[in-house]
């Protein structure tokens, strides 16, 4: 079952519908049961495994909160929860990363060893749930929280099906005390929901899956294309990856809006960021805000007799984390890397840029770092999609070759596909903009006459219907 | 919270009615419920143009053959596809089905073999192979998996315009009775010598000819299945109007045209037609470069003697 696919729409509506008229006591249960049989359908290991994974969890939240009073029992507790915890991770995700990276350090040595990768399947979803529950543990361990003992609960915070495969990655603070809420249908939630889920549909299916057949098609024959098409995939490689992962957060949020559950907000309009570390506060932000809550602040606090350098380091540690969370890739340590580099390099020139840019006519100036935050982001990406790192230097080296604009060729994108691109492409960007401008997209649309909601519920349905590429798994899926 | 499913239901009466009326003209016998329009109709629409034709026959093939699987099968493309299934049964000895698909390739036909030894206890199998298509890099579109995803999942059936288009399509074609509207080659703006010879001129004249070890290696597993379960197997090789060899000439694909054919004959036993039969010579036998008429594939099928089928599996 994947989001898409019309046995998940009938699931999806008879678990609201038990939902709403089931005792509320049998909600909680019912979101397990649910959240349970939409994994078990992806994978019954998977499934097993996450059991596994919320039961150690649980058992170490009991322990941390039995020994709260014995700090070094508390502490050893701790680490070992800890070392299980990103154990599994490292385990599953980076094992094979790490062997060859050391097989291919000793064989400078000239000591051949033979590669010996081993065959994992990664549990989908791993690096959201993980990063839930170290920053769940964590916050046990500094007694800021208390231990959730309901395990139905506990198991919906980790489990809860909107927001498993790709997040947003919940803060305990935020998602426990909702879980606890028992639910009354509501309307508005209902229509607000539908309203999220088809916004989501939209980006995903109608524009991020059209990109991808260009960018899929792309990299796999890399030489084989001149400079059009790679400065074409390097401008729309924000775009997909935005509508893409942007789009499932819609979904959730809106399945969730409908449970009667607050998910939290992952992207702000990235594409009006005046700079990186601005682009950074509006993309991935669950991500971004964990980080900052359990990296970043904790390494200033750590070092901070170091003054400057300690944010410095801080910065560069922090997006390291990042960028290795995608999964991992040398492409992505440089991703992160690269996030590091620019955002330190806009905090010691801040008063040089503000300086010049006060004595420049305000409009073109935002407008101008628009397109500079853009362009470094797609920049960024080339090492974010490219399968290897050389493939990402061909690309960049390469981008200006052969250009010849009279003989674009946009790789299985037909007439029609293009035009439905490029007009939903500037839907979403137009709705976007007056977001940013203080006028929400589903305020927006709740505001319209009732005829033009209706026709822009239709074309957007006929368009996703009938004219909806074919469905591609998410690319945050994967991590 | 039923005033929102009854909206919410209201609100999608258009798409429910239009699921339903896919489901009453069943363009393609999915859930062979509905019998509104007779097979020949919908057959027909699936051929309607060089568009539809590859996803429209595969799609109606495997699901016929699925449904009423013969233990006799002939496989390839375009070329032996109006190859009738009296003449095949003649060759074949029993009940047999054309599995062919125009603008299929040899992925398409190893996929096809496989969907068949799984549906059923094969006996005689005839693979009609050519070379234009006996290259890594040409047309590599997967027509299998589509058609396999809307018979896994056949809500997917009512979500999908080609398929809303293709009852229309049977629909207004039922009505008017128009042969014109399924006859594909009276629709073909250009003549199709002309369009033939451009095309193929433009797969030799890429000079990206990359040898298919893949399919090379694909066949060898269909032939040694073949042999291991005792299923005659037997490769084609249709003839092209002779001057196809000139433009293999030309483009300077003679070595490769040389191993297609060592290739095909190490992998099973193979009835060469594309030796200068004196059919090929004459001009007025062919639609164009690649293709026989019509009424003329039943004859070549019928070189094949049903001794060279079942001495098939011997001699390998």
């Amino acid at each position: 079952m994947n989001f898409f696919s019309p046995e998940f729409f009938g699931y999806f509506l008879i678990v609201i519908t038990l939902y709403y008229t089931l005792d509320n006591k049998y909600q909680k249960f019912l979101i397990l049961l649910a959240s349970s049989v939409f994994i078990g359908s992806l994978s019954i290991s998977i499934l097993a495994y996450t059991y596994l994974f919320i039961l150690l969890n649980y058992l170490f939240a009991h322990l941390l909160t039995k020994f709260k009073e014995r700090p070094s029992v508390k502490k050893i507790i701790f680490n070992i929860s800890m070392f299980i915890v990103i154990g599994a991770l490292v385990f599953f995700k980076y094992i094979n990363f790490i062997l060859s990276s050391v097989i291919q350090f000793l064989h400078i040595f000239h000591l051949n060893i033979q590669d010996s990768s081993l065959k994992l399947i990664l549990p989908i979803g791993i690096s959201f749930y993980t990063f839930q529950s170290i920053g769940y543990l964590l916050q046990i361990y500094r007694g800021n929280e208390d231990m959730e003992k309901n395990i139905i609960i506990f198991f919906n915070y980790f489990l809860f099906f909107p927001k498993f495969l790709s997040g947003p990655i919940e803060q305990s603070k935020h998602f426990f005390p909702q879980l606890k809420n028992t639910f009354h249908f509501s309307y508005s939630n209902f229509v607000t929901g539908m309203r999220f889920i088809l916004w989501g549909a939209f980006k995903k299916l109608v524009i991020a899956d059209r990109l991808a057949l260009i960018i899929d098609g792309l990299y796999p024959n890399l030489h084989q294309f001149s400079g059009n098409l790679l400065i074409i995939t390097f401008l729309l490689q924000p775009l997909h990856v935005y509508c893409d992962f942007s789009g499932y957060t819609d979904i959730a949020i809106g399945m969730g809006k409908i449970f009667g559950l607050k998910l939290t907000e992952n992207f702000r309009q990235p594409f009006f960021s005046t700079g990186v570390s601005d682009f950074w506060r509006r993309w991935h932000m669950s991500l971004t805000n964990w980080c900052n809550e359990y990296i970043f602040k904790r390494i200033m606090f750590k070092k901070r007799k170091w003054g400057i350098w300690a944010s410095v380091y801080a910065l560069f540690v922090t997006f390291l984390v990042i960028g290795i969370w995608h999964g991992p890739h040398w492409n992505f340590i440089i991703l992160g890397i690269l996030q590091g580099i620019a955002i330190n390099y806009e905090f010691f020139t801040k008063r040089f840029r503000l300086r010049i840019a006060g004595k420049l006519p305000k409009k073109p100036v935002l407008y101008m770092s628009y397109l500079i935050t853009y362009l470094f982001v797609c920049f960024s990406l080339v090492f974010f999609y490219a399968p290897s790192t050389s493939d990402a230097t061909y690309f960049l080296s390469h981008i200006f070759t052969n250009i010849d604009f009279s003989k674009i060729n946009l790789l299985f994108l037909d007439r029609m596909d293009k035009i439905i691109v490029l007009f939903s492409l500037l839907f979403v960007l137009i709705m976007d903009f007056r977001q940013e401008n203080g006028k929400g997209i589903m305020t927006t649309i709740g505001a319209w006459p009732g005829w033009v909601r209706k026709a822009y519920y239709y074309v957007i349905l006929i368009l996703l219907i009938y004219f909806g590429s074919p469905v591609k798994e998410f690319v945050y899926m994967q991590f | 919270m039923l005033k929102a499913f009854k909206k919410f239901l209201f609100f999608l009466t258009p798409f429910i009615f239009l699921s339903l009326f896919i489901f009453l003209v069943d363009p393609y016998n999915l859930f062979n419920v509905s019998h509104i329009f007779n097979d020949q109709v919908k057959y027909k629409c699936t051929n309607r143009s060089l568009a539809v034709s590859p996803r429209g026959n595969i799609l109606w093939k495997v699901i016929a053959f699925e449904r009423n699987s013969t233990p006799n099968l002939l496989l390839g493309d375009s070329k032996f596809e109006n190859i009738s299934s009296e003449c095949l049964e003649k060759v074949m000895g029993g009940e047999s089905y054309n599995l062919t698909i125009p603008g299929g390739n040899y992925q398409t036909l190893i996929d096809l073999f496989w969907m068949a030894a799984k549906s059923v206890k094969l006996e005689n199998v005839i693979i009609e192979v050519s070379f234009l298509s006996y290259n890594a890099s040409y047309n590599n579109v997967d027509l299998y998996t589509p058609a396999r995803q809307i018979i896994d999942h056949p809500l997917k059936y009512f979500f999908n315009l080609d398929y809303l288009k293709d009852s229309f399509f049977v629909l207004y074609y039922y009505i008017t009775k128009n042969e014109h509207l399924v006859d594909w080659r009276s629709k073909l703006p250009d003549d199709p010598w002309q369009r033939s010879g451009k095309w193929i001129t433009s797969v030799f004249s890429q000079k990206n000819y990359v040898y298919p070890e893949k399919y090379f290696n694909k066949l060898m597993n269909i032939a040694t299945y073949c042999k291991n379960k005792h299923i005659n197997l037997i490769f084609v090789i249709a003839p092209d109007y002779f001057q196809m060899h000139t433009l293999i000439k030309n483009n300077k694909l003679e070595n490769e045209y040389k191993r297609f054919k060592q290739d095909i004959k190490k992998i099973g036993k193979t009835v060469d037609l594309d030796t200068g039969l004196p059919i090929s010579y004459n001009k007025e036998n062919y639609y164009d470069y690649l293709h026989v008429k019509p009424e003329l594939e039943d004859s070549l099928l019928m070189m094949i003697s049903p001794t060279i089928l079942s001495d098939s599996n011997s001699d390998n």
